[in-house]
């Protein structure tokens, strides 16, 4: 991975290693300055080890979060590398005719250029320094078959080389290490690389036939199975190699290539480090510009490719980690609240002896430093872990989906740095603000260890923060409505009503009142339908800052509530619970302490219900989405199978005639033909386009307009029905009036960027005020240009295509017109790209019947069926994957648990020896002790799962009202039982030891505890 | 047959401890704390044990009580061997027919003080309904009828030690263990608690022991027994 949220990873990694240096530099200064701090902090961490063993295991969650991500996305990252490099193997860049060249400008585009071309290109380019050959070549992709063992394939790269410098080029070997030459072979002889004669189960000497046209099967005898190849087409898994003329001959080609092939100095896996230097000193030269040709770096662009989806993956799992990591910081600042709680009469000493504020916060620091140094060293370790578990659970996934594609663990240096840094500065930074706060104690109340008085809240921080919480938020609610920023405009409403509590604090109003009038505040406006602030504003625009914010200040608010609140919280236990006689008293204590010490119940109450909160929310929205999938008719518009074209050279003329004629293809009942032409560019007519960009148009035919069952999600006004657009009506029109188009919903830009998109380097319709969100769209007019004919024209976009079901393989992308106003325009009847067929019904294997008829015209098909099922079932576990991610979170609820019973059993020793004294038995101390943290944990679970529900339901009517009608609201109520089951579970065994251990307790040595 | 019934119809000796050596082993040290220890204690005697610091006493009051086991020796409460008794039985007894009263820290901070003087009640089975109405009726007696719903923290520390006195008898217990109960309090106060518990101990006929620095407290009492290194160096009656 190069960049991170957009920025370069060995910049983030460069500045986080100077605040790190710093951070370092001045710890290194105290611990100069202050041995004794150092002895005292030192002793601190190993006085309770297990202690410090959990402390670390909180801290350190923070940073194996950012580990995962990185670890993610590395893997990822160095998967599509590695697969880039070994399938192109030598091959680092290749020169081919440039379509937007202006040579071609008015007249159509070539497929091939002149042999003659390629002394001059090899001169100039293997005089460069970091170029070690070149080879031209003419390739095409084929079907084959292999006569002997009756296997085929349709997808096959043919390649012709020029023999003189194939072996410079590369050099191939048999299975026994002997050297292939190419001018070894006989005219009717080939190569074919060992993957390719495994997938037509071939042996030397078999007769091997290539489909070059109708009819025509050429027949050849494999002659030798290669190690390697020269290059091997998209998704071919098999390469036929043969001299450059005798390809030339076949293809009706002579003196033509498609392209000439280039490797760079070093091995596969270094030589693409020259491609931009080479491209760069080579890229304009003469030879190239004059005849219209370009160089492609094709390993390159797949390392790059690479590079920014591991980047989109960082993005994508430290997005979905935020509340982890938020929570994670929350847990950090807990424990050392509560440390220096525990510490506060051993503090209150040490000032009373002389010890400045200063050296107090340094002793902290130290001691903060020892744990996040520690826990930023075991996160990292941590996440790595987790993150290489999650890539085998995400490649046992995806393993059925891609024959070629192997997701493998990797790590970079330079990311196990960065998440380390990252985690250890974000750890001391919370640390240092920790420190600073707890060292504000008044030495007399820390000595007697008594509690802080609640004081009228007239001080002057309270007035000053009221202000710029209260005037801050204002500010940015104003002006979120010009930049259109929802996110912005939440967020200054949220923090409002918090700066007005602090003012009427200040006023001297009872902190249960203002805060409970917060948390009531702010709970209504994270519950409200998002309908009401849309109403204020039409062009929001939104991203996933506004869950983030929602889920924070949502529980904020419910928590608020719940602790500012306590006695009807407690009248409620004792009035239910409380009635059964053996567990009254129980009930009592293990509601009445939490409610007692709220700032900690608060806090862990919060870090479970975050979580729960946002993994409900999530679970809620994927279910929507993947139940639109059994929408079968919707998302395959009522067809069975769809089949590919791989290759030009044997077209089908009229596939209504070809299955007629065809008796093993009698089953098809209906069939539709797409034509796509790639070599496209457009023009949004009255826009700020300046450029033509590329895009494809597809001419569908009648039939397709006739009867598609595809939807239509945004049309002009005209098309306006009571349940959305008339699709039918739409597509009606396009058949009847040429010129008319739609187009796919990824041309239209939209407002919210929920979906992690990488950039699109293809046309959009960006025209003012056009959202994909909006009720109806204005006609858009788009100057089409061909680059095969080299003829302009305009097509005028009336509607959008239905974004779930573009998102599938079906569809192509770009604009879709009429096949005959394609043809009328250009003058070009380009063949059929893309087949989609109808079937009798319960017709056993469809596509392979279909693949098997037309085998000769290389069809490659889908069944539709057989992939919703797979994507819907890829879908869920990659979305249970990311639950199993997001539930990290909880584990810091429940090493907070944890801690607080840890503590609890310190500093209730006395108590723990009264209540021995009085009566309790050592079962009603250790279940008084799990009713304590079950009381936080299950608050925690119950907050998370009402606030998650109410949220998910508004969030569904959302997207209902905004994107799709059709989805619905489940609950997946099982899911939502087993979550908050487990987390309670599992919170019981951090908090069993601490119980044991109370109910352990000898009550004379404790009431001897003061 | 309530408690006070079996208060009134039991023998004499309510306390018997014979020989009682209480060992602390530090892993390094060890500690005697009590030295060959033998005791009784009447029915409805108020004892006070008096000594330095270190001497002795709480183990002693602790180690009659049940609520620290000794090294060697026998302590009988009611003819009944605590030795004998499982930490389950002696709980039930510690809740059912003893009270306890310390210098401080002595209620639950997050209970109101009728909650505190409820718990023993509802720790030995008492219904929720019932138990509020002793505990009340023992804050009333205690005069603290108009702070029952406030917080240990919102009380002064006479008021404190008056709900734990409350806490200690609204089970009716034959045995209140009272250790240094006057400590933290200003001598006024002081004087009141003393009052109170001697109105109880003649009204009721329950016994009190009751662990002091103070000569004040001990002349209150009708016995007074001196300890010095563990051993008991005078008993005064």
């Amino acid at each position: 991975m190069d960049t991170i949220f957009g920025a370069p990873v060995t910049s983030i990694a460069l500045t986080l290693f100077i605040i790190f240096a710093i951070i370092v530099i001045f710890l290194a200064y105290i611990i100069a300055r202050n041995s004794i701090l150092v002895r005292m902090a030192f002793r601190n961490v190993i006085r309770r080890p297990a202690r410090a063993g959990l402390i670390i295991s909180g801290l350190m969650l923070a940073t194996a979060i950012i580990s995962i991500a990185f670890t993610t996305g590395d893997s990822v990252t160095y998967s599509i590398k590695n697969e880039a490099t070994s399938a192109l193997r030598e091959l680092d860049m290749f020169i081919t005719i440039d379509e937007e060249s202006e040579l071609w400008a008015n007249q159509p585009l070539p497929e091939y250029f002149d042999e003659k071309l390629y002394q001059e290109i090899k001169a100039e380019f293997e005089a460069d320094p970091d170029v070690e050959s070149t080879l031209a070549d003419l390739s095409k992709t084929v079907a084959v078959i292999n006569a002997t063992r009756r296997q085929f394939e349709i997808n096959a790269t043919m390649i012709g080389v020029d023999e003189q410098n194939s072996t410079k080029f590369e050099a191939l070997y048999d299975e026994l290490n002997q050297p292939l030459e190419i001018s070894d072979l006989g005219p009717n002889e080939i190569f074919i690389d060992i993957e390719g004669a495994e997938a037509l189960e071939a042996e030397v000497g078999d007769e091997i036939q290539i489909a070059l046209g109708p009819n025509q099967l050429t027949p050849f005898i494999l002659k030798g199975i290669s190690e390697g190849y020269y290059f091997k087409g998209r998704g071919s898994s098999i390469a036929i190699m043969m001299p450059l003329k005798r390809a030339q001959d076949l293809l009706g080609e002579e003196g033509f290539l498609s392209g000439v092939l280039i490797t760079n100095n070093g091995d596969p896996y270094e030589g693409v480090k020259y491609s931009d230097g080479i491209e760069e000193r080579l890229g304009d030269s003469e030879v190239l510009k004059s005849n219209g040709l370009k160089i492609v770096p094709i390993k390159a662009d797949l390392v790059e490719l690479a590079n920014s989806i591991g980047s989109l993956f960082v993005t994508f799992f430290t997005t979905f980690g935020l509340f982890s990591i938020g929570v994670g910081l929350l847990l950090i600042f807990l424990i050392f609240s509560m440390l220096a709680a525990e510490r506060k009469s051993e503090m209150g000493m040490a000032r009373a002896v002389g010890m400045q504020r200063q050296q107090l916060i340094r002793l902290f620091m130290l001691e903060g430093a020892i744990y996040g140094l520690g826990s930023a060293i075991i996160g990292v370790l941590a996440g790595i872990g987790i993150g290489l578990l999650l890539i085998v659970a995400a490649s046992n996934i995806f393993s059925g989906s891609s024959d070629d594609f192997n997701l493998s663990g990797n790590v970079s240096s330079i990311s196990v740095l960065t998440s380390f840094l990252l985690g250890a500065v974000i750890t001391f930074a919370t640390v240092f603000f920790a420190s600073w706060k707890i060292s504000k104690l008044n030495i007399v109340r820390a000595i007697r260890d008594i509690p802080d008085p609640q004081g009228t809240g007239r001080t002057k921080s309270n007035l000053i923060w009221s202000l710029i919480l209260t005037i801050g938020g204002i500010l940015l609610v104003i002006s979120s409505f010009s930049s259109n920023q929802f996110p912005a405009f939440i967020f200054g409403l949220a923090i409002i009503p918090i700066g007005l509590s602090l003012f009427f604090r200040w006023l001297g109003l009872s902190q249960n009142i203002v805060l409970t009038g917060a948390g009531v505040v702010l709970v209504v406006i994270f519950v409200l339908p998002a309908s009401i602030w849309d109403s204020l504003n039409e062009n929001w625009t939104d991203n996933f800052a506004s869950f983030f914010i929602t889920g924070t200040f949502l529980v904020t608010g419910a928590v608020l509530i719940f602790m500012n609140n306590n006695k009807p919280v407690l009248a409620f236990f004792v009035n239910t619970l409380g009635r059964i006689k053996s567990i009254a008293p129980i009930v009592k204590s293990a509601v009445s302490y939490p409610l007692r010490y709220g700032f900690r119940t608060g806090l862990s109450v919060a870090m479970f219900s975050v979580v729960i909160f946002a993994v409900l929310v999530n679970s809620m929205v994927v279910e929507g989405f993947n139940s639109l999938l059994d929408d079968r008719e919707r998302f395959a518009g009522g067809y069975d199978t769809i089949g590919y074209v791989l290759s030009d050279l044997n077209p089908i003329k009229n596939i209504e005639e070809k299955i007629d004629s065809t008796e093993e293809l009698s089953f098809i009942t209906d069939v539709s033909t797409f034509r796509t032409v790639s070599d496209t560019e457009g023009l949004v007519v009255d826009s700020n386009q300046t450029d033509f960009i590329t895009t494809n148009i597809t001419g569908v035919d009648n039939g397709f307009m006739e009867s598609n069952k595809f939807r239509i999600s945004l049309a002009t006004e005209k098309y306006i029905t009571e349940n959305g657009f008339d699709s039918k009506a739409v597509w009606e029109d396009l058949k009847n009036n040429p010129g008319l188009a739609v187009v796919d919903s990824g041309m239209i830009p939209t407002k919210n960027s929920f979906a992690f998109d990488s950039e699109n380097d293809n046309l959009t319709l960006d025209v003012e005020e056009l959202f994909i969100e909006n009720d109806f769209m204005n006609e858009v007019k788009v100057t089409i240009r061909d680059l095969e004919s080299g003829s302009e024209y305009e097509v005028t976009v009336i509607g959008v295509l239905d974004q779930f079901t573009d998102n599938g393989p079906i569809l192509p992308s770009g604009i879709f017109t009429s096949q005959k106003f394609l043809f009328d325009r250009t003058g070009i009847n380009s063949d059929a790209t893309r087949y989609l067929f109808r079937v009798e019904e319960n017709y056993p294997d469809p596509s392979v019947a279909i693949e098997s008829g037309l085998f000769e015209h290389a069809i490659q098909t889908l069944d539709l069926e057989e992939t919703l099922i797979e994507l819907q079932s890829q879908q869920r576990s990659f979305f249970d994957l990311l639950t199993g991610f997001m539930l990290l979170g909880l584990v810091v609820g429940i090493v907070s648990l944890g801690v607080i019973s840890a503590r609890a059993v310190v500093e209730r020793r006395h108590a723990i020896g009264v209540m021995r004294a009085i009566g309790f038995s050592k079962r009603n101390v250790l279940l008084t002790f799990i009713g304590e943290s079950s009381f936080i944990g299950i608050m925690g679970i119950l907050i998370g799962i009402i606030l998650g529900i109410v949220t998910g339901i508004n969030v569904m009517a959302d997207i209902r009202d905004s994107a799709d009608p059709d989805i619905k609201t489940i609950i997946p109520w099982v899911k939502f039982a087993l979550i908050g089951i487990g987390a309670y579970l599992m919170s019981l065994i951090t908090t069993l030891i601490p119980a044991l251990q109370a109910s352990e307790v000898a009550p004379a040595e404790a009431l001897r505890y003061e | 047959m309530n408690n006070q019934d079996q208060i009134n119809n039991a023998s004499d000796a309510v306390i018997v401890a014979e020989n009682v050596t209480k060992t602390y082993d530090t892993g390094r040290i060890k500690v005697t704390a009590l030295n060959d220890v033998t005791l009784t204690v009447d029915r409805g005697e108020m004892v006070a044990v008096m000594g330095p610091s270190g001497c002795g006493k709480t183990t002693l009051l602790n180690c009659l009580s049940g609520l620290d086991e000794i090294s060697s020796g026998t302590v009988k409460i009611n003819n009944t061997e605590l030795s004998t008794m499982s930490d389950k039985v002696k709980t039930k007894y510690r809740a059912q027919r003893m009270g306890y009263i310390f210098q401080a820290f002595n209620l639950l901070p997050v209970l109101t003080a009728r909650e505190n003087v409820e718990m023993p009640l509802l720790v030995s089975g008492t219904s929720a309904k019932d138990a509020k109405e002793s505990a009340e009726n023992a804050l009333d007696l205690v005069g603290l009828t108009d702070w029952m719903e406030h917080y240990p923290a919102e009380l002064s520390g006479g008021q404190i030690q008056r709900v734990t006195i409350a806490r200690s008898l609204v089970n009716t217990p034959e045995i209140v263990w009272a250790d240094e109960p006057t400590g933290n309090l200003d001598s006024e106060n002081a004087k009141d608690v003393m009052k109170l518990m001697i109105k109880l101990n003649s009204e009721n006929n329950q016994t009190f022991v009751i662990v002091t620095h103070s000569d004040e407290v001990a002349a209150l009492t009708n016995r007074t027994i001196f300890m010095r290194d563990g051993v008991i160096e005078s008993d005064s009656k």
